[in-house]
């Protein structure tokens, strides 16, 4: 606990973190669907996981978004973030 | 930047260079026409396009996450060259520093009194302040 076990689980929370910024709020399936996951077992593993984190919070609606620390964790950790200006 | 706001004179290199390139090609008679017009271009690609970062930070900002005490608390606990325990932080901090120790992914551990970050709390302060920096120049 503490930081990312896997390079795995970091990729997959910053394609969850690119999606949701870019599209908002969103179901499971939806996510998955946009992440492109070939693994859909494992990578739902992996988003259970972070909302157990509390780095995704669930909505009303069963849709997910990135919570607080997510989004501040997500700003550091992605590589895609760290891209401020384009050429 | 608006268009009609003064136009910067110091460039990087590689846009200096990409200038000499069409001075030689001829496309261009003096190099203060290809100043205003590189600035002029940049500008207006700076305004059409938006990046990620950009869009994330404008979500930070309009959900008040600068605003709140987590991210100064955890900014605090990285910056400060001491190691700091509970009698360092006043009664708001207090209470936010509790809520963090209890966070599910555990973002500050203590050990004999002292706070601690991990590396999602490394991580979340880092991001804090990469995001308030990026929000300074944005607004």
């Amino acid at each position: 606990m503490g930081q990312f076990s896997s390079p795995d689980e970091q990729e997959i929370f910053c394609k969850v973190a690119k999606v949701i910024n870019q599209k908002g709020h969103l179901e499971i399936s939806a996510i998955l669907k946009f992440i492109g996951s070939k693994n859909h077992k494992k990578d739902k593993k992996y988003i259970l996981k972070f909302i157990k984190l509390a780095l995704i919070e669930k909505h009303r609606s069963n849709t997910y978004e990135l919570s607080r620390i997510g989004r501040l964790i997500a700003c550091q950790d992605c590589e895609w973030f760290k891209k401020r200006y384009k050429k | 930047m608006g268009i009609t706001e003064s136009i910067p004179t110091k460039f990087t290199a590689h846009d200096v260079r990409n200038m000499d390139k069409l001075v030689k090609r001829g496309i261009y008679i003096s190099r203060s026409d290809i100043i205003r017009t590189a600035t002029r271009n940049t500008l207006i690609i700076d305004l059409k396009k938006e990046t990620e970062y950009d869009k994330l930070v404008k979500t930070m900002k309009e959900k008040g996450d600068f605003d709140n005490l987590e991210g100064k608390v955890l900014s605090r606990i990285l910056l400060e060259q001491k190691h700091l325990s509970i009698k360092d932080f006043n009664m708001s901090e207090r209470k936010i520093v509790r809520k963090l120790i209890r966070h599910p992914a555990g973002l500050i551990k203590t050990a004999k009194g002292k706070f601690y970050l991990t590396g999602f709390g490394d991580s979340a302060a880092r991001g804090y302040i990469k995001g308030l920096t990026h929000a300074k120049t944005l607004f």
